[in-house]
C-alpha cells in the first residue's frame, strides 16, 4: 500500500476555482502542479466535491498531453519536436537521453525516479534547434552525444529566475543609460537571465548610472543572448551572443570605473579601458553587432513591423513606454471618436486576414458577432499556438502584451462584448506571466474600463493538444470537455461559448488591429498584396544562416526571405524547399521560391499560409521524412472525433512508413494519393482536412524521391533504415568514433582504418559528428 | 420552411429538418451509423457525408440544418466513393467476425452458434428449428454430417471442436419432424463480412473465458446417447465467435450496401477483448466506431459514473471513469447502451438472433 495521498490540495484548488464544469482544466492544471501528476484519489475527491462528472474527468484528463496519470520523476526532461528541431536531428536527441537514462524500450522514467523523458511538440524556440527543456530551464543547440553535459549542468545550477524588471543604479539625477537585455524564451534558453543577473550585479559594483531592463524578442533569435547598450546622445550598442562571463569586460567599456579611471574624460577614458581589459574586451568586440553591420541590416531591413513594433526596445510590462510610443491611442480613438460600427468598418476596410491559419476576412467575423442576437458577447483571444515550428504568438504575447490586451479591448468594444478570454498554451508559461501581469497593470490604471466600457478579461491555460487551437474545440476545452471540435456552422459568432456569440481572433491578427485602427485601413492595404494586405511574421528557422522572427509585407517572395533576410542556406549546401505552414502547409520547392508569399499564392503552389512556420530545408532533407514528420504529427494531435482523420491518418501514416523503410508495394504511392484526397475532403475540422497536404505536397513536388524510397534508396541519407554509416579511406585511425559510438558497433584498432558493424549500428550520427577527418559517410541503399 | 433539392430531386422539410431528414423523406438511403434522431449529433463516423452546393469539402448530412435553396448532392460517385472510403476505414479497424467460422464452412449455413446457445439453454424446438431453416435434415439424424463446421471450429484450436454433428443428431432424434422453413433470403454476408483470420493465443484465451471448459463432453454409460444435460454442457463449449448483432449492425449493413472491400486500407487489428463482467451485457471494443451514442446514453440515464473516451485519436477508445467495473459504471442503462449501439460493440446477453450467412 502506497502512502494515502494528501487531499488538502484539491480543497484548496476547488475553493479558488469553483465547482462549475467549466473549472475543470484549471482544476486539473492545479493539481497536477500540486503532486505532479493526477492522483485518483484526488480526483474522486474532485468529483465528490464539484459538480463535475467522473466521466468527464476522466475523458478530459486522457485528452491534453499535460496531464498525467502516473507519477513521474522529480524532474522531467522534454524534447522538442518542432519542425526546426525535427530537421536538427530531435530524434536522435531523444534517443541519447534514453540511452543516458537507461530507460528500456517503453519506459520514460530511470529508475531511480529523477527524470522522466517525454517529448513534446514545439517549445517554440526553433532558431535553437535542437531544444530541450528540463522542467523550466531550456537548452538549446543540443547535441546526440552532449546530452549528459546537458544533464550535468541542470543538476549542478541552481534554477535561473529573472530578476526584477527593473533597477535603478547609483548616480542619481544623471542621464540613465538603459542596458537591454532580451529575455523572451529564445534569450531565454541562450542564457540570458544568467546574463541579465550578472549586469546587475557588475552594474552595481561599477556604480554605474544605468538601468537593466528587460525587453521582448528582438527577433535575432540566431544570435541570442542579445544586450543592447543604449545611451542617450549615442548610437545604440547592440551585442549578439553575450555570455555570463563577457559581462564585466561589457560593464567596464561603456561604464569606466569611478575614481581615477573614471575622471579621465573623452579618448583617454577609452584608452585606459583598453589597457584595463586588454583580453576580455576582445571577447566583447567580437559579440558586438551593430544595426548598420550588413547582416543585421539584412535581417532587418526587409522586414516591416506591426504585429511585432517596438519588441526588443520596449519593457514588454512597462505600460508607460507603451503609451509614449503611441500604445492605447488606438483604443482612445475607438471610445471617443469612433462608433463600435465605425470600428467594425475600419477592419473589414483594412481587409486583414485571421493570422492563425485560414486567413478567414477578420472584419467578416466582426461583424458576423456584431449582429448576431445575444447580449452577453466576448472575445477568446486565441494564443493556442501549436504548429511546430511556429513562435510568432508566444513572442508577441511575451514582448507586447498591452497591444494584444489593446486589439481584444478594440474588438470586444467593436463587436459589443464587455468579456474577453485569453487561451494561452500551457507550455508558454513566460507568456501566460506577461499576459497576467500586463492585465494587472491594466485593471490598475484602469485603461480596459473607460467611459462607459469596462471590460473583464480572464487568462486560461490550454493544457496541450494542438487540436485546441482550432476554434469550436478551444471552446469546448473552456468548457470543461475534451478539446474536440464540431462541425461549422453553426459559427462560434453565433453560438459560441456556453451558446454565446463569440469572436475567436488569434493573437497576431489582434496585435495588428491598434496599428490599423491609429493608422488608418489604406495604410494597412498599402503593405501587402491586393487581397493578401498587411504584414505577417513568420518563424523562419531550418537549414538558414539567420533565424529568428520576421515580420515581413505580404507579396515579398519565398527566395527574398531565405536569402536577403535569412542569409541563405549553409556554405556549400543548396537550397531544396520551404516548408510553409507547418502540418498543415506544403513544401515550396526551390524551383518556385519566386513564389510571392500571399494566401493564394502559396495555396495555389499546395502550400499554406498556416499560422507561419517557415522552415527551409537543404539538399541533406529528405521530403519523405518531412512529410513523414508532419503526418506523425497531425495523427498524433487527431481528436478522434471523425473516422476520416481519426482512422485515414492512421493508415496514411502506415503506408508512409512503409514506403520510408524500404517495404513500400508498388501501387503505395496512388494509394497514398487516393486516401489523402479522401481524407482532406470528408473529415469533420480542418486538422484533418489539411493534415495531407504535407504528403499531396511532397508527392507533387519530389515524385522522384518517393519513388526512389519505394526502390530502398533515401537520396539525402535520411531514413535510417535505408542508409548505412561507413568509414572512408580518409580515415586516420584515431579511434574517436569508436569511444563515442554508445552501441560499440565500431572496432576501431588505432592507426588503421575502422569498420562500422551496421548491423548493430543504430544510425544515431554520433559518429559522424565526432569524426575529426569527415571519415564517416551515409550512403543509401544499404550495401549488401 | 426550407425547400431545397437532393440529386436533382426538390423536397421542402420542416425548419430544424436536417440534410438527412429531407434526404429520408425523399427515399434516399444515406447510410448513417452514429447518428439516433433523439440524441446529439455525433459527426463521427463520417458515412451520411454529402456534397451542398458543389463545395470541395463534404459535410455530414445528419448534422447540417437543411436551408432553402441547397443543392444536396448524395448518390454522386465522388460522395459515395467518400463514404465507401469511411466505411472501409471503420472495418479496417475493426476485429470480429460477422458469420462465425462454422456457419461459414457448414454446407448449409446453419446458424450453428445461435443453435448451441439454444441447446445449451434446453430450448430444444428452437434449436431444432434453427437447422430446420437451414435445411438441414432432421428426419434423417443419420445423414447430418457437420464435419466441416466442427473443423473450422475454433474451439479446436484450444482443444477439440464442439463436437456439433453428435448435437444435432441428438436434436434430429427428439424433433424429427420439424419442417424446414422457407428459403432464407439471399444474403447481404456475400458482399460483405468481417473476417478474423488467425487468433493469437491470448485471443484464443478470451474467446475461451465465456465458455465451458474442458474437453468434449462424454458420452453417457450406455455409450451411445447424451443426457439432456451432458447436450448442454457440450454445446455450452462453444465460444461464440459469432457476432450477436449480425442481423442489425449498422456497419455491416452500410458496408454490404457499398460493396465495401474489407482489405483496401488494412493495419494491424485491435485485439479480440470482450468484457464479460456485467450481468446483463456484453463488450467488445475491437468492434466499437467510437460514435460515443453510448456515453449519451448513460449520461442521460443520470449514470453516476457512465462511460468516458478516454485517449486522443486513434487511440481514443470507450471506458469506465476510475477504472471502475462495468457493472459499476452502468447500474441502469447497460441494455440501453446495448440498444443504442450501432454495432456489436455493447451487445445485451442471451441467444441472438437468427443469422442468414
Amino acid at each position: 500500500m502506497s502512502a494515502p495521498v494528501d487531499l488538502s490540495p484539491v480543497d484548496t484548488a476547488v475553493a479558488a476555482h469553483g465547482r462549475a464544469p467549466a473549472a475543470l482544466i484549471p482544476l486539473l492544471h492545479e493539481l497536477q502542479k500540486q503532486y505532479g501528476y493526477l492522483p485518483e484519489e484526488a480526483l474522486r475527491r474532485l468529483c465528490a466535491t464539484t459538480e463535475i462528472r467522473p466521466a468527464a474527468v476522466e475523458g478530459v484528463a486522457s485528452f491534453f498531453d499535460g496531464f498525467t496519470r502516473r507519477p513521474a520523476g522529480r524532474h522531467r526532461i522534454s524534447v522538442c519536436c518542432g519542425t526546426a528541431c525535427h530537421v536538427k536531428g530531435a530524434d536522435r536527441v531523444h534517443d541519447s537521453f534514453a540511452r543516458a537514462l537507461g530507460l528500456a524500450a517503453g519506459e520514460d522514467t530511470d529508475a531511480g525516479g529523477l527524470f522522466t523523458l517525454g517529448r513534446v511538440a514545439c517549445l517554440g524556440c526553433c532558431t535553437l534547434a535542437p531544444a530541450v527543456r528540463i522542467d523550466e530551464i531550456t537548452y538549446g543547440h543540443v547535441r546526440a552525444d552532449g546530452v549528459g553535459r546537458v544533464q550535468r549542468d541542470f543538476l549542478d545550477c541552481a534554477r535561473i529566475e529573472a530578476g526584477p524588471a527593473a533597477r535603478a543604479a547609483a548616480g542619481d539625477g544623471q542621464p540613465v543609460v538603459e542596458v537591454r537585455v532580451g529575455l523572451g524564451s529564445c534569450c531565454q534558453a541562450g542564457g540570458s537571465a544568467a546574463v541579465y543577473r550578472a549586469l546587475e550585479r557588475e552594474l552595481a559594483r561599477a556604480g554605474a548610472a544605468a538601468r537593466v531592463k528587460r525587453v521582448g524578442c528582438t527577433g535575432m533569435c540566431h544570435r541570442t543572448p542579445l544586450v543592447e547598450v543604449v545611451a542617450p546622445g549615442q548610437p545604440p550598442r547592440l551585442y549578439a551572443k553575450v555570455e555570463e562571463r563577457d559581462v564585466p569586460a561589457l560593464v567596464r567599456r561603456h561604464f569606466p570605473r569611478p575614481g581615477f579611471f573614471g575622471r579621465l574624460g573623452g579618448l583617454l577614458a577609452r584608452g585606459v579601458d583598453r589597457l584595463l581589459t586588454d583580453e576580455a574586451w576582445a571577447g566583447v568586440e567580437r559579440h558586438a553587432l551593430d544595426v548598420r553591420d550588413r547582416p543585421v541590416a539584412d535581417f532587418l531591413g526587409r522586414q516591416r513591423r506591426i504585429a511585432t513594433e517596438g519588441s526588443g526596445e520596449i519593457d514588454p510590462l512597462d505600460v508607460d513606454e507603451y503609451v509614449a510610443r503611441g500604445g492605447f491611442a488606438g483604443l482612445d480613438c475607438c471610445l471617443t471618436a469612433l462608433s463600435p460600427g465605425a470600428t467594425v468598418e475600419r477592419i473589414v476596410e483594412s481587409g486583414l486576414r485571421g493570422r492563425g491559419g485560414a486567413g478567414f476576412p477578420a472584419g467578416r467575423k466582426w461583424l458576423a458577432v456584431r449582429r448576431a442576437p445575444g447580449e452577453r458577447k466576448l472575445v477568446l483571444v486565441n494564443g493556442d499556438e501549436g504548429d511546430p515550428g511556429a513562435f510568432m504568438d508566444r513572442m508577441i504575447l511575451e514582448s507586447s502584451p498591452f497591444r494584444v490586451l489593446e486589439g481584444l479591448a478594440i474588438a470586444a468594444w467593436a463587436v459589443g462584448a464587455r468579456e474577453g478570454i485569453f487561451y494561452v498554451r500551457a507550455e508558454y508559461p513566460l507568456a501566460v506571466e506577461r499576459v497576467r501581469a500586463a492585465l494587472a497593470t491594466c485593471r490598475e490604471r484602469g485603461l480596459l474600463a473607460r467611459d462607459g466600457f469596462a471590460l473583464e478579461v480572464e487568462v486560461a491555460r490550454g493544457a496541450g493538444a494542438f487540436v485546441c487551437g482550432e476554434e469550436t474545440a478551444l471552446i469546448a476545452s473552456l468548457e470543461g470537455r475534451r478539446g474536440m471540435p464540431r462541425l461549422r456552422p453553426p459559427w462560434p459568432a453565433e453560438q459560441g461559448l456556453f451558446g454565446r456569440p463569440t469572436l475567436v481572433n488569434n493573437v497576431e491578427t489582434l496585435a495588428l488591429v491598434p496599428w490599423i485602427v491609429r493608422h488608418g485601413p489604406e495604410a494597412f492595404r498599402a503593405l501587402g498584396t491586393a487581397r493578401s494586405p498587411g504584414t505577417k511574421v513568420f518563424a523562419l528557422a531550418g537549414k538558414v544562416v539567420r533565424g529568428g522572427l520576421v515580420e515581413v509585407p505580404l507579396g515579398i517572395s519565398v527566395r527574398e526571405v531565405v536569402e536577403e533576410i535569412g542569409g541563405g542556406v549553409a556554405p556549400g549546401r543548396t537550397l531544396k524547399a520551404v516548408q510553409i505552414g507547418g502540418p498543415s502547409g506544403g513544401c515550396v520547392p526551390a524551383e518556385l521560391a519566386d513564389t510571392p508569399v500571399d494566401y493564394e499564392r502559396l495555396f495555389a503552389v499546395g502550400s499554406m499560409m498556416g499560422s507561419g512556420g517557415f522552415v527551409v530545408l537543404d539538399d541533406t532533407d529528405c521530403m519523405v521524412d518531412v512529410a513523414r514528420y508532419f503526418l506523425a504529427f497531425t495523427q498524433n494531435q487527431s481528436c478522434g472525433r471523425c473516422t476520416p482523420c481519426r482512422i485515414g491518418t492512421k493508415r496514411l501514416l502506415e503506408i508512409v512508413d512503409r514506403v520510408r523503410t524500404g517495404r513500400g508495394r508498388p501501387d503505395d504511392l496512388a494509394r497514398l494519393e487516393e486516401l489523402s484526397r479522401q481524407v482532406a475532403a470528408s473529415s469533420l475540422c480542418g486538422l484533418g482536412r489539411t493534415a495531407p497536404n504535407p504528403v499531396l505536397s511532397t508527392l507533387r513536388h519530389f515524385r522522384a524521391e518517393w519513388e526512389a524510397h519505394l526502390a530502398g534508396r533515401c537520396p539525402a541519407g535520411r531514413c535510417r533504415d535505408l542508409v548505412a554509416y561507413v568509414v572512408t579511406d580518409g580515415c586516420i585511425g584515431c579511434t574517436v568514433c569508436a569511444q563515442r559510438c554508445p552501441v560499440d558497433a565500431i572496432a576501431a584498432t588505432p592507426y588503421v582504418k575502422h569498420a562500422i558493424d551496421t548491423a548493430r549500428c543504430t544510425r544515431c550520427d554520433v559518429c559522424r559528428e565526432a569524426c575529426p577527418v569527415n571519415a564517416v559517410e551515409v550512403v543509401s541503399p544499404c550495401p549488401a | 420552411m426550407p425547400r431545397l433539392t437532393i440529386d436533382g430531386q426538390a423536397v421542402e422539410v420542416r425548419d430544424g429538418a436536417t440534410v438527412l431528414d429531407a434526404a429520408r423523406t425523399l427515399g434516399i438511403a444515406i447510410p448513417a451509423l452514429c447518428h439516433r434522431p433523439d440524441f446529439a449529433p455525433s459527426t463521427s463516423c463520417m458515412v451520411c457525408v454529402v456534397r451542398i452546393d458543389g463545395a470541395p469539402r463534404l459535410v455530414p448530412s445528419c448534422a447540417t440544418a437543411a436551408a432553402e435553396g441547397m443543392e444536396v448532392e448524395s448518390e454522386t460517385p465522388a460522395v459515395r466513393a467518400a463514404r465507401r472510403t469511411s466505411l472501409e476505414l471503420l472495418a479496417s479497424d475493426h476485429t470480429g467476425d460477422c458469420v462465425a467460422p462454422c456457419q461459414r464452412a457448414d454446407d448449409h449455413h446453419a446458424d450453428l452458434p445461435r443453435f448451441l446457445r439454444q441447446v445449451a439453454a434446453g430450448d430444444v424446438d428452437g434449436a431444432a428449428a434453427t437447422l430446420a431453416a437451414a435445411g438441414i435434415p432432421l428426419d434423417d439424424p443419420d445423414t447430418i454430417d457437420l464435419t466441416p463446421a466442427e473443423k473450422a471450429c475454433r474451439r479446436g484450436r484450444a482443444d477439440e471442436p464442439v463436437t456439433l454433428g453428435r448435437l444435432a443428431r441428438w436434436v434430429a432424434e427428439r424433433r424429427r419432424y420439424v419442417s424446414g422453413a422457407a428459403p432464407p433470403p439471399a444474403s447481404p454476408y456475400r458482399a460483405f463480412a468481417s473476417r478474423i483470420a488467425k487468433l493469437s493465443p491470448a485471443e484464443l484465451a478470451e474467446l475461451l473465458a465465456g465458455a465451458a471448459p474442458g474437453g468434449a463432453v462424454a458420452p453417457d454409460a450406455s455409450g451411445r446417447d447424451l443426457s439432456a444435460a451432458a447436450a448442454a454442457g457440450e454445446a455450452a463449449r462453444c465460444v461464440h465467435c459469432d457476432c450477436r448483432r449480425a442481423q442489425s449492425c449498422l456497419l455491416h449493413e452500410a458496408c454490404a450496401a457499398y460493396a465495401v472491400l474489407p482489405g483496401r486500407f488494412s493495419g494491424p487489428r485491435p485485439p479480440l477483448a470482450i468484457d464479460r463482467s456485467h450481468p446483463e451485457i456484453l463488450f467488445e471494443p475491437g468492434k466499437c466506431i467510437r460514435c460515443g451514442l453510448c456515453l449519451q446514453a448513460a449520461e442521460r440515464a443520470g449514470e453516476e459514473l457512465g462511460l468516458a473516451f478516454a485517449g486522443r485519436g486513434f487511440a481514443m477508445r470507450v471506458t469506465t471513469p476510475f477504472g471502475a467495473p462495468l457493472a459499476a459504471a452502468l447500474r441502469t442503462s447497460a441494455t440501453t447502451c446495448a440498444d443504442v449501439c450501432p454495432t456489436g460493440a455493447f451487445v445485451r446477453r442471451g441467444p441472438a438472433p437468427v443469422v442468414q450467412p
